[in-house]
C-alpha cells in the first residue's frame, strides 16, 4: 500500500501496546503507539489517524476524557475502547461519546480488526461530509444578501410572483436572482438547490 | 541523700531570636511559644495606645490597617479583644473588597485564637487566610500563615509537620529576598528540632541563623543565636562548648548593653558551673543575672534567678539562705502565676525543710508540688509523700516518747532520749529493712507469676495474630479482586493477540519468522507476568506462622508493587516509589508487612476515588530515620480530612467507605505493634494523608 492509513495506539500497557501494533501493521496500517494520553497529545499528531485504539483505564487522563479533549481541539477520529473491566455505565458512556466499539479484553484478533475497519471507514466518508459541506458553504458565500434572500423563498416552494410581492422587487428581477442563484450554487435544478441549501441548514423549518 | 531537681527547664527552652518580648500570657512549659514568633508580624513593635487614639477617626483602608496593628499587638495580653478586633477587620476587608487585609486579620485572628487556647480554630484561620493569600500570590501574608500553622502543629507536638510548614515559610522568604525572615525561620526551625531532641539539625539551622545576623550585624540578634547554640550543646552535655557560646553571647550583650540577654547567658552559664561541679561559681553567674533581672524589671526573671540561687546554696549546704530565696521566688512566681516555677520552688522548699528537720513543712510543700505537677504532667509522686508521712509520724513518736521522759529527771531524760532515739532508730532500720526484704520478696513472686501469664498471652496473642491477620489478608484480596482480575486480562491480551499474530505470519508465504520469534517471545514475557502476579498473591493469602527473618524492606517493598499498581491503575491513580537507599535491615514477617502496605494503598487509592482531584498521584516512599529505624510512608492526594477520623481511623470497625467493614488499618496496627514499631497518619498541607509505619531497626553484632 501506499497511501497507508494510520491507527494510533494509546495503552499504558507496553505489552499489550506492542502486541496491538503488530496486530495493525500485519494487516497493513501504518502504526504509531503512545503510552499515555498526555503523549498523543503532545504529539499533536491525532488528527491524522483515521482510527484510535485506546485502553479505557490509565493513570492522568482515561480514554473517554482523551476523546472529550480531542473533540475539544478540533479532532474527531473516531476510537474504538479496549478495556480490562466493562461495566455497563462506561460502555454506555463510551459509545455516546463516539465509541465505533467497546471491547473487553481479552478479544479476539478477528473482532479489533473488524471494529477498526469501520471506524476508518467512518472516519473516510466523515472527512468527505465535512469537505462537501466546506465546498458548499464557500458557494454560499458569493452570493449577494439579495439573491441570499430570492435563495431561501425559492426554496420555500414559493412562485417567482409571491417572490416578488414579498421583496417588493419586479418578476422580472426575481428571474435574473434566481439564474445567479442557481449558477453560483451550481445547481442543476431546484430539487438540488433544495438539497444544497438543506445541508447548509435552510429551508427545513419552512 | 536523694537530691531532685526539676529546676529552670522554663528557661531552657526559650529561643530568643525568634520574635517579640515575652508578655503576659501564659501557657504552661508552652511559655516558650509566645517567643517563638507566633507573632510574625509585618508589624514588629507596636504601640497599643497610640493605635487607640488613631483608631478613632480613621475610616477606610487605613481604619483596617490600624485595626489589623491593633489585633496584632494586644493578642498576648487581651486575646478576647483581640479577636473582638480582628473580627471587625475582617468584615472592614470584605466590605472595601480588601483581599489583603482579610487574609492579615485572619491570621490575627488565629493568633487571637492561639493565645486563647483554641488551637484547632486557630489552625482553622490560619488556613483560610494561606487560601486567600496564595490565590493573591500575597507572599508575606502566605509566610506568616505558614509559620502560625507551624506552631499550632509544634503544640500538637507533630514536629515533623511544623518542620515542613516552617521549611516552607522560609522558601517565601528566600524568593522575598527577606533576609531578616530568612534567619527567623531558620532559627525557629532550629527551635523545632531542638524541641524534638533532633539536636544535630537544631545546630545545622542556629548556625545558619548565625551567619545571617552576622551579615545583617544585628548584635542583639547575634548574642541570641550564640546562646540558641550554646542551648544545644549544653543539652548534649557538650558543656565546654556550651560555655563558650554562653560567654560569647554574653560579651555581645554587655557590649551593646542588653541587659536581659546578658541575664539570659548568665543563668545558663550558672547551669554549665552546677552540671560540671562548680556550685560557687553557679551562685556567682546566678546572682549576677538576679541584678540584671531586678534593674530590667522582669519579674519572671527574677523569680527563676531567685530560684536557681536557693538550688545553688542548698547544694552548697546553706540551707537557712537557700529557703529565703525560694520563698521570694516561689512568692513572686505564685503573684505572676509562674506555674512551672511554682512547682519548682516546691519541690525544692519540700527539700530543703526536710534537711532542716521540719518534715511538717517538707510534708505541705511537697504536697503542694505534687498538686501543681499533677495540674502539669499528671506525673506520680506519691512514693515521696509516702515517705515523708511516714518520717512525719515517726517524729511525732519520738516526740510522744519525748513528752513522758521529760516527767522524769533531766539527765535520765537526756540518757533516755538518746536511747530512745537509737532503739527508734534501730527499729526504722529493721523495719526498712524487713519492708525491702518483703517487698523484694513480693515482687518476685508477682515477677514469676506474671511472667507464666505474660508467656500464655504472648502465645494466645500470638495464634490470635495469626488468625486475624489471616483473615484481614483474605478481606483485602476480597477487595482486590476487580483490580487483580483487570490486572490479569493485560498479559492474557497481549498473549492472545500475539498467538492469533504468530498464526497468521505462518500463514503467509513464505513466513515472516523474524517476526513470529518477537511474538512468540511477548507470548512468553506475558506468561511470565501472569505468574509472578498470582505467586504474589498465593504468598499473601497463605495461612502460615508468623516468621521473623531478617528483612530488606525495599525488597519486601517491591513484592507488592504489580498488586499496587493493580490497584492504582483501576482507579486511574499513578503510583510512585521512592525507597530510600542504604536501609539497614529490620526483623520481621515479609507476608505481613506487605499486607500492611497493600492495605495503605488501597485506602490511599479509595481516598482519591474522586476523579476530579488533582494531581491524581500516590506515593510509597521509604528512609532510614537518625540510624534507628526505617519509616516507610504512603502518600495520598486525597481531600482534607478531619481530625476526628485521623484520631479514629485505626479503630476497629471505624470506616469511612460505605462498603468497607473497618478492621483494615485497625489489623495494620496490630501487625506494626507486634513489629515493635508504630503507624501513624500525618496531614499533608495541601490535603489527603500520609500513613506512616516505623521499624525499628536491628543491632548488628560487631
Amino acid at each position: 500500500m501506499t497511501d497507508e492509513t494510520a491507527v494510533f495506539v494509546v495503552d499504558d500497557d507496553e505489552l499489550v501496546r506492542r502486541a496491538v501494533t503488530r496486530l495493525l501493521k500485519l494487516d497493513g496500517y501504518r502504526v504509531e503507539s503512545y503510552p499515555s494520553p498526555q503523549a498523543i497529545l503532545e504529539a499533536g499528531t491525532a488528527d491524522s489517524a483515521a482510527c484510535l485504539v485506546l485502553d479505557l483505564r490509565m493513570p492522568g487522563l482515561n480514554g473517554l476524557e482523551l476523546v472529550e479533549e480531542l473533540r475539544q481541539r478540533g479532532v474527531s477520529t473516531p476510537a474504538v475502547f479496549i478495556t480490562g473491566h466493562a461495566d455497563v455505565p462506561t460502555s454506555v458512556q463510551a459509545m455516546k461519546a463516539g465509541a465505533v466499539e467497546f471491547l473487553e479484553k481479552p478479544f479476539d484478533d478477528k473482532i479489533l480488526l473488524k471494529a477498526v475497519r469501520e471506524a476508518v471507514e467512518r472516519d473516510r466518508t466523515e472527512r468527505i461530509d465535512r469537505e462537501g459541506l466546506a465546498d458548499i458553504e464557500s458557494r454560499a458565500k458569493a452570493l449577494t444578501s439579495r439573491e441570499r434572500e430570492v435563495m431561501n423563498l425559492v426554496v420555500q416552494g414559493l412562485l417567482n410572483k409571491q417572490i416578488a410581492g414579498q421583496l417588493g422587487i419586479a418578476e422580472k428581477t426575481v428571474k435574473v436572482h434566481r439564474g445567479r442563484v442557481m449558477e453560483k450554487m451550481e445547481a442543476g435544478s431546484l430539487a438540488e438547490l433544495v438539497r444544497l441549501a438543506g445541508r447548509l441548514g435552510i429551508g427545513d423549518s419552512g | 541523700m536523694f537530691v531532685f531537681w526539676v529546676s529552670y527547664r522554663h528557661e531552657n527552652l526559650v529561643p530568643k531570636a525568634a520574635g517579640p518580648k515575652k508578655t503576659g500570657a501564659f501557657l504552661l512549659s508552652w511559655a516558650f511559644l509566645c517567643l517563638l514568633g507566633v507573632a510574625t508580624g509585618v508589624w514588629a513593635q507596636a504601640d497599643p495606645e497610640a493605635l487607640r487614639a488613631e483608631l478613632t477617626d480613621a475610616e477606610g483602608t487605613d481604619r483596617l490597617e490600624i485595626l489589623n496593628r491593633l489585633s496584632h499587638a494586644i493578642a498576648a495580653q487581651t486575646p478576647t479583644e483581640a479577636l473582638a478586633i480582628s473580627d471587625e477587620a475582617m468584615s472592614l476587608a470584605q466590605q472595601l473588597g480588601e483581599r489583603r487585609g482579610e487574609a492579615d486579620a485572619l491570621n490575627n485572628r488565629g493568633i487571637a485564637r492561639y493565645y486563647l487556647a483554641e488551637y484547632n480554630e486557630a489552625r482553622e484561620s490560619y488556613e483560610s487566610s494561606l487560601l486567600i493569600s496564595e490565590r493573591l500570590d500575597y507572599k508575606i501574608g502566605i509566610a506568616n500563615s505558614l509559620n502560625n500553622l507551624g506552631i499550632i502543629h509544634w503544640i500538637w507536638g507533630e514536629y515533623d509537620t511544623t518542620i515542613d510548614y516552617y521549611l516552607r515559610a522560609l522558601e517565601i522568604r528566600r524568593a522575598l529576598g527577606d533576609e531578616q525572615g530568612i534567619a527567623k525561620a531558620f532559627n525557629n526551625l532550629g527551635s523545632v528540632s531542638y524541641a524534638s531532641k533532633d539536636h544535630d539539625k537544631a545546630l545545622e539551622y542556629y548556625v545558619e541563623s548565625l551567619a545571617i545576623y552576622r551579615r545583617l550585624g544585628d548584635q542583639s540578634l547575634i548574642a541570641s543565636s550564640l546562646n540558641n547554640i550554646g542551648l544545644v550543646h549544653f543539652e548534649l552535655e557538650d558543656y565546654k562548648d556550651a560555655e563558650n557560646y554562653f560567654s560569647r553571647g554574653l560579651s555581645i550583650s554587655e557590649s551593646i548593653n542588653d541587659l536581659s540577654n546578658q541575664a539570659y547567658s548568665l543563668t545558663h552559664l550558672g547551669r554549665v558551673a552546677d552540671k560540671t561541679g562548680l556550685p560557687e561559681s553557679a551562685l556567682d553567674h546566678y546572682r549576677r543575672a538576679l541584678a540584671l533581672r531586678v534593674a530590667t524589671d522582669d519579674r519572671r526573671g527574677v523569680a527563676v534567678c531567685e530560684h536557681n540561687i536557693g538550688a545553688a546554696l542548698y547544694q552548697l549546704g546553706d540551707f537557712e539562705v537557700s529557703l529565703e530565696h525560694l520563698m521570694t521566688s516561689l512568692s513572686i512566681a505564685e503573684e505572676i502565676n509562674l506555674k512551672m516555677t511554682v512547682r519548682d520552688n516546691h519541690l525544692a522548699l519540700s527539700q530543703s525543710f526536710a534537711e532542716n528537720g521540719d518534715y511538717r513543712q517538707a510534708l505541705d510543700h511537697h504536697r503542694l508540688f505534687k498538686e501543681i505537677n499533677d495540674e502539669i504532667f499528671n506525673n506520680e509522686s506519691a512514693s515521696r509523700i509516702a515517705e515523708l508521712e511516714a518520717r512525719y509520724k515517726l517524729v511525732e513518736k519520738d516526740s510522744e516518747i519525748e513528752r513522758l521522759q521529760q516527767q522524769q529527771e533531766r539527765q535520765r531524760l537526756v540518757r533516755n532520749v538518746m536511747f530512745a532515739g537509737s532503739v527508734a532508730l534501730f527499729l526504722i532500720i529493721v523495719l526498712l529493712y524487713n519492708r525491702y526484704r518483703l517487698k523484694i520478696r513480693a515482687n518476685r513472686v508477682i515477677q514469676e507469676r506474671n511472667s507464666a501469664l505474660e508467656k500464655a498471652r504472648i502465645e494466645q496473642d500470638r495464634a490470635h495474630r495469626v488468625e486475624l491477620s489471616h483473615v484481614g489478608r483474605v478481606a483485602t484480596m476480597g477487595e482486590l479482586t476487580a483490580a487483580i482480575a483487570h490486572e490479569l486480562k493485560q498479559p492474557l491480551t497481549a498473549i492472545l493477540t500475539n498467538a492469533r499474530v504468530g498464526q497468521r505470519l505462518l500463514a503467509i508465504d513464505p513466513p515472516d519468522l523474524a517476526e513470529v520469534v518477537d511474538a512468540l517471545d511477548d507470548v512468553v514475557t506475558g506468561t511470565e507476568r501472569s505468574r509472578e502476579l498470582l505467586t504474589r498473591l498465593r504468598d499473601l493469602i497463605r495461612r502460615g506462622e508468623i516468621t521473623r527473618e531478617e528483612l530488606d524492606l525495599n525488597e519486601t517493598i517491591r513484592g507488592i508493587e504489580s498488586i499496587a499498581y493493580a490497584e492504582s491503575r483501576l482507579a486511574g491513580v499513578t503510583l510512585e516509589f521512592d525507597l530510600g537507599e542504604d536501609l539497614p535491615p529490620v526483623i520481621g514477617d515479609r507476608i505481613q508487612l506487605q499486607q500492611v502496605l497493600i492495605n495503605l494503598v488501597q485506602n490511599g487509592v479509595a481516598a482519591m476515588n474522586d476523579r476530579e482531584l488533582k494531581p491524581r498521584l500516590m506515593t510509597v516512599s521509604s528512609a532510614v530515620e537518625a540510624g534507628s529505624r526505617v519509616v516507610v510512608a504512603v502518600r495520598d492526594h486525597g481531600p482534607p480530612v478531619d481530625d476526628e477520623t485521623v484520631r479514629k481511623m485505626f479503630d476497629p470497625f471505624f470506616s469511612t467507605k460505605s462498603d468497607g467493614l473497618g478492621m483494615g488499618l485497625s489489623i495494620c496496627q496490630t501487625i506494626i505493634e507486634a513489629h515493635r514499631g508504630q503507624l501513624w497518619a500525618e496531614h499533608n498541607p495541601k490535603g489527603g494523608l500520609t500513613v506512616k509505619f516505623a521499624l525499628p531497626v536491628e543491632e548488628v553484632g560487631p
